[in-house]
C-alpha cells in the first residue's frame, strides 16, 4: 500500500519538475540582455528591471578630467558606502591618464582599470544585465563606462549581520564554543581555519531561481569518494524552487526518501563537526543565509554522537553513548510499555508495585492510554509553547506546566502519580539526543508506539518496533545505508558507534562512506 | 472506492477490529493472592477462599483509602476449582485475576485422602493464568484460618506468609519452598517428598517442619516436626544456614553455619543390603557462647567442633531412623542416588525400595560430619 502511495507521489513530482524546467527557460530568456555600449541606455534598461527602487543607487561621474561618463550601480544597505566612495569613485577621478587627458581611449582604460586604478581584491567583467542584477544584489557594484560593452563588477559587500556566537542547538561542556552564522563565507573561513587541508573543496551553486542563493558543496578531495560527490551534485543541480532560504529545505529537496520520519542528513552549526565530518569522507553543503550546515551521507548511529565524545575521555563517553541508546529507546517505548502493562499485562509487573499501581489508579476516570494520551499531548503541548515565548516566558511556562498542571492533575484524579513519572522521565530521555531533529523523531514515533500498545498490548510494540527497524535498514542517505554499520555489518566501525574507543585504537575512517584514503592515523613520528 | 479513501479505511477496520479484545484495566483487576482450600462442610467437595487484595487501601497514600484491611477473604463451596472461582467472578466487581497469585494452602485433612493432591492442584497447574513459582503449603488444621491471619508488619497474610517460607537461609527448621512446578515434577516422578508446612499460632503462623507426602498414593502420610526437618535438611543438603545448639562443658554453646557441603555416597551388596554414606561438610562462627572460652587455643575449638559433629550426628541419626520406621518413605531422594550409582542394581529393586520388601527402611546410614569453626566473631573473650 505505501509504495503505491510512494509511486504516485513520485509520478506527481515528475511532472512538476518538468513543467517547472519549461518555466525557467522563459524565465532567464527574459532577463538575458545582453548591454549595450550607451551608458544612459543600460541605466535605463537596469532602474527599469528594478523599477526605480529607492535603496538603487546610481551615481554618475567622469574619469579622471575627461569628460568621458561612467557610473557606478549599487543597493545601498548590502555595500560598505566608504569603499564605494573612496576606492572606486575617488580613485576613478583622480585617475592619471598619461597619454590624451582630454579624451580616453576606452579598450585601453578597460585593461588599465584593473590593473592600475582599482585595489579591489574582487573584480570581474559581466555582459549580461541578468549578471548585473545579480551582482548589485549581492552587495556588489557595478561600475559602468560608457562606450564599453562590459559592465565591472566590484566587490563592496559589507552589510549588518550577528556575530559568531555559541551554537544554541549543540552546546558542549568542552568544546569550541564558535558557531556558525548567517554568513556563508564565514562559515566556510570557519572550516578553512581548522582544515588547511589544500585539498579542501568548496563547490559553488546557485540555488533558487529568484533568491539565486549560493550554495556550497565541500568535501575533502583524496578522501571523499567520488561517486557520493558526483550525488551530491546532481541532486543540487535538479534544485529547482522560487527559494531556498534554509539547509532544512536542501535537505527536503535532496533526501532519499521524502515520506521517512527519519533526518536523512546531519545538520549542524559546528564548525568542528563539519571538519570531523569531512575527514569521515562525508560532503558538507553550505547555503548562504543560514548557520546550519549539512553533513550527508548521515547514519542512524550519527545521530547519538556529540563532539564531546572525542573530547572527553573515553569510557565516560561510551557510558553517555550506551545512555544515549537506552534513552532513545525509553523515549519512544516508555509510555507505550505502561499502557501495554496496565491494561493487558499487569502479570508481569512484580507484585507489589502491581498493587500499588492500581491502588493509584483508583479512581482515575481514564484506561490507561487515554491517560498516556492526554499527559504526552500536555507534554508536548508545553514544549512547543516553550520554543514560541520569549526566553523569560518560556521558563514561566515550564513551572507551570510541569509543576501545577502535573500536581492538580495528579490530585484531581484525572491521572495517576505514575503517570507523571512516566511522561517526565520519557521527556527527559528524549532530550539526551544530541540532534534535535532526532528528537523530534523519536516523539512523533512515541505516539505511534504508545497506538499500538493500547491495541495489541506487548504484541503491538514489538510489531512497531520490527516495522521501524524494517524501515531504518530499507533508508539510504545519499547511497549508504542508513543502517550501517549495523545493518551491512561493517566490524570495523564498531569501534566508534555504541561503544567509543581510545582515539588511538580509531585507526581507520569509517567504512561505510568508503573513503578513498581509509587511514586515518600514521604510524607515530619518526625521529 | 478510490484507494485514496480505502486503504486507510482498510488499516481502521483492521486496527479496530482486531485489537482491544481482551484489555482489562489495571485497576479492574481482582488480583487473587492465596487460595486456601478446605474440605466442604457437608464432606463433598472442597470450600475454597480466595485472599483478594483491595489495591485502594494498599497504596502509598493510606490515608485515602481509609481504614479497614488491604484484602478480601472470599470463601465458597463447589465441586472444581474453576467452577468455584468463575462462580465469585459473579460476585465480585473485579474479575479475579491469578498472574499475581503467589500461595496454595491445602488443610491437611485434604491431602490425607488418596490422590486428592493432584486433583486441587491440576487447575493451579493447568490454567495459563497461573504460575509454576507458586507456592505449595500444607496446613495443619484449617487452610481459612490461616489466611485470617493479621500480620502486624505486613499488610497482607498471603505476603506475609510468603515471604515467612523463603527464610530458610536463616533457619536449619524450615524445608526449602515447594514451588507447585516442582511439585508437577514429583508427581509425574512419583517419588515420596515433602511439603512446607503451616501452623496457626496465637498471633502468627509457623513456617516450621514439613509435611510428608506418599509418592504412589500422593497423600498425606504425616508430619515431620521441627527437630526432624533440621535432620532432614543435613541428609538432602538443602540447608542454607541456620544455628545448631550444643552444649560444652555443661553450658550452651550455638554454632552458627555459613557455608555447607554435602556428599553421598551409596552401597549396595548382593544382598541387596543398602549403605548410605553421607558426607556433611560445614564452615562457620561461634555465635553465642555461655561461657568464658579462649578461642587462641586451638584444642578448645577442636574439641567444641567434635561436639558439633556430634550433635549433628545424633539429629541426622534420629531423623534417618524416625523416618524409616514411622513413614517408611524415601523422603531424601536417596533412590535417585542409587539410579546414578548403581543403575543396573536399581532397576532390579526399584520396585521393592519403598513398597514390598521396602529396602529403604532396611538401610543404614553412616553420617560423617565435619565441621570448621572460622571465626569467633568480633570477640575473642565476653568476660573472664
Amino acid at each position: 500500500m505505501f509504495s503505491s502511495l510512494k509511486k504516485f507521489l513520485k509520478k506527481k513530482k515528475k511532472k512538476n519538475n518538468s513543467q517547472n524546467n519549461k518555466v525557467e527557460h522563459s524565465n532567464q530568456e527574459d532577463f538575458n540582455i545582453e548591454l549595450s555600449k550607451n551608458l544612459s541606455e543600460d541605466l535605463l534598461n537596469i532602474e527599469e528591471m528594478l523599477d526605480k527602487p529607492d535603496d538603487l543607487i546610481i551615481r554618475k561621474f567622469s574619469i579622471g578630467e575627461t569628460n568621458q561618463a561612467c557610473a557606478v550601480v549599487c543597493i545601498d544597505g548590502l555595500v560598505d558606502s566608504e569603499s564605494v566612495t573612496k576606492k572606486i569613485i575617488e580613485t576613478i577621478q583622480h585617475a592619471k591618464l598619461d597619454k590624451n587627458e582630454k579624451s580616453v581611449d576606452v579598450k585601453k582604460f578597460k585593461e588599465d582599470l584593473t590593473a592600475h586604478i582599482l585595489s579591489s581584491q574582487s573584480v570581474n567583467w559581466a555582459s549580461t544585465l541578468d549578471d548585473v542584477s545579480l551582482g548589485i544584489h549581492s552587495g556588489d557594484t557595478a561600475l559602468y563606462v560608457d562606450g564599453l560593452e562590459e559592465v565591472l563588477i566590484i566587490g563592496t559587500r559589507k552589510w549588518e549581520e550577528r556575530g559568531v556566537e555559541e551554537p544554541v542547538t549543540e552546546a558542549v561542556i568542552r568544546g569550541p564554543r564558535d558557531g556558525f552564522t548567517e554568513n556563508i563565507r564565514t562559515n566556510t573561513a570557519h572550516v578553512r581555519r581548522r582544515l588547511r587541508d589544500p585539498n579542501l573543496r568548496y563547490e559553488t551553486f546557485k540555488v533558487g531561481r529568484r533568491s539565486k542563493n549560493t550554495l556550497i558543496l565541500s568535501y575533502i578531495d583524496g578522501i571523499v569518494n567520488p561517486k557520493i560527490v558526483e550525488e551530491a551534485k546532481r541532486r543540487i543541480k535538479s534544485i529547482d524552487v522560487d527559494d531556498v532560504p534554509e539547509t532544512g529545505i536542501v535537505e527536503q529537496l535532496i533526501e532519499d526518501s521524502y515520506l521517512s520520519p527519519f533526518p536523512q542528513m546531519h545538520s549542524t552549526e559546528r564548525p568542528d563537526k563539519v571538519s570531523a565530518a569531512l575527514l569521515e569522507g562525508r560532503v558538507a553543503i553550505f547555503l548562504d543565509g543560514t548557520p546550519f550546515v549539512l553533513l550527508a551521507p548521515a547514519t542512524f548511529g550519527q545521530f547519538f554522537q556529540s563532539p564531546e565524545d572525542y573530547y572527553q575521555r573515553f569510557p565516560i563517553q561510551t557510558f553517555v553513548r550506551l545512555l544515549r541508546y537506552v534513552a532513545a529507546f525509553i523515549a519512544v517505548f516508555l509510555p507505550a510499555l505502561y499502557i501495554a502493562l496496565l491494561s493487558y499485562h499487569p502479570g508481569m509487573i512484580p507484585s507489589k508495585l502491581a498493587f500499588s499501581i492500581a491502588g493509584t489508579r483508583e479512581g482515575v476516570p481514564f484506561p490507561a492510554f487515554v491517560e498516556a494520551f492526554l499527559m504526552e499531548s500536555m507534554m508536548e503541548l508545553l514544549r512547543e509553547a516553550g520554543i514560541r515565548l520569549p526566553k523569560p516566558i518560556g521558563q514561566t511556562i515550564g513551572i507551570v506546566g510541569g509543576l501545577i498542571i502535573g500536581e492538580a492533575a495528579v490530585s484531581a484524579g484525572i491521572v495517576s502519580p505514575i503517570m507523571v513519572i512516566i511522561v517526565a522521565s520519557t521527556a527527559v530521555a528524549s532530550f539526551i539526543l544530541p540532534s534535535y531533529g532526532m528528537t523530534l523523531t523519536l516523539r512523533m514515533l512515541k505516539f505511534g508506539s504508545m497506538f499500538a500498545a493500547a491495541m495489541f498490548g506487548l504484541f503491538g510494540i514489538i510489531l512497531v518496533y520490527i516495522m521501524i527497524n524494517i524501515h531504518i535498514t530499507n533508508l539510504k542517505s545519499i547511497g549508504v545505508p542508513y543502517s550501517a554499520p549495523f545493518g551491512p555489518f561493517f566490524k570495523k566501525d564498531w569501534k566508534d558507534m555504541v561503544f567509543k574507543l581510545p582515539e588511538s585504537a580509531l585507526k581507520d575512517r569509517p567504512k561505510m562512506t568508503k573513503p578513498q584514503d581509509t587511514n586515518r592515523i600514521g604510524k607515530g613520528a619518526k625521529k | 472506492m478510490n484507494k485514496w479513501i480505502s486503504y486507510p479505511l482498510i488499516c481502521i477496520f483492521l486496527l479496530i477490529l482486531a485489537g482491544c479484545w481482551d484489555r482489562v484495566e489495571i485497576e479492574e483487576r481482582g488480583f487473587v493472592i492465596a487460595v486456601g482450600l478446605d474440605k466442604a462442610e457437608n464432606g463433598e467437595g472442597f470450600e475454597l477462599t480466595q485472599q483478594i487484595v483491595v489495591p485502594g487501601k494498599f497504596g502509598p497514600d493510606s490515608a485515602s483509602g481509609g481504614s479497614g484491611d488491604a484484602y478480601l477473604n472470599i470463601t465458597r463451596q463447589g465441586e472444581t476449582m474453576f467452577e468455584i472461582i468463575r462462580e465469585v467472578a459473579a460476585e465480585t466487581s473485579r474479575s479475579p485475576f491469578y498472574e499475581h497469585f503467589k500461595l496454595v494452602i491445602i488443610s491437611s485433612e485434604l491431602a490425607e485422602e488418596e490422590n486428592n493432591l493432584p486433583h486441587i492442584l491440576d487447575h493451579f497447574i493447568r490454567y495459563h493464568e497461573m504460575r509454576r513459582a507458586t507456592k505449595v503449603m500444607i496446613a495443619k488444621g484449617s487452610a481459612k484460618e490461616i489466611l485470617e491471619v493479621e500480620p502486624k508488619n505486613e499488610r497482607l497474610p498471603a505476603i506475609y506468609i510468603d515471604s515467612i517460607s523463603v527464610n530458610n537461609f536463616k533457619n536449619s527448621r524450615m524445608v526449602p519452598v515447594s514451588r507447585i512446578g516442582d511439585l508437577h515434577e514429583q508427581l509425574l516422578n512419583e517419588n515420596s517428598y515433602t511439603i512446607q508446612k503451616v501452623e496457626k499460632g496465637e498471633e502468627t503462623v509457623k513456617v516450621v517442619g514439613n509435611a510428608v507426602i506418599e509418592g504412589k498414593t500422593n497423600s498425606l502420610i504425616g508430619f515431620l516436626e521441627a527437630e526432624g526437618t533440621e535432620g532432614m535438611n543435613f541428609l538432602t543438603g538443602e540447608i542454607q544456614g541456620g544455628i545448631i545448639k550444643t552444649k560444652y562443658k555443661g553450658q550452651d554453646i550455638v554454632y552458627d553455619m555459613k557455608t555447607t557441603n554435602h556428599k553421598v555416597k551409596t552401597i549396595i551388596d548382593n544382598q541387596n543390603n543398602v549403605t548410605i554414606e553421607v558426607k556433611i561438610q560445614s564452615e562457620g562462627s561461634i555465635g553465642e557462647a555461655l561461657l568464658p572460652l579462649n578461642f587462641e587455643d586451638p584444642k578448645v575449638i577442636e574439641s567444641i567442633e567434635q561436639q558439633i559433629e556430634q550433635e549433628i550426628k545424633d539429629k541426622v541419626m534420629n531423623t534417618f531412623e524416625k523416618v524409616q520406621e514411622e513413614f517408611k518413605v524415601d523422603i531424601f531422594g536417596f533412590g535417585n542416588y542409587l539410579e546414578q550409582q548403581h543403575y543396573q542394581k536399581w532397576q532390579e529393586i526399584k520396585k521393592d525400595w519403598e513398597q514390598g520388601e521396602n529396602y529403604f527402611s532396611q538401610s543404614t546410614l553412616k553420617p560423617k560430619v565435619n565441621i570448621r569453626i572460622r571465626r569467633s566473631e568480633n570477640i575473642l573473650k565476653s568476660y573472664k
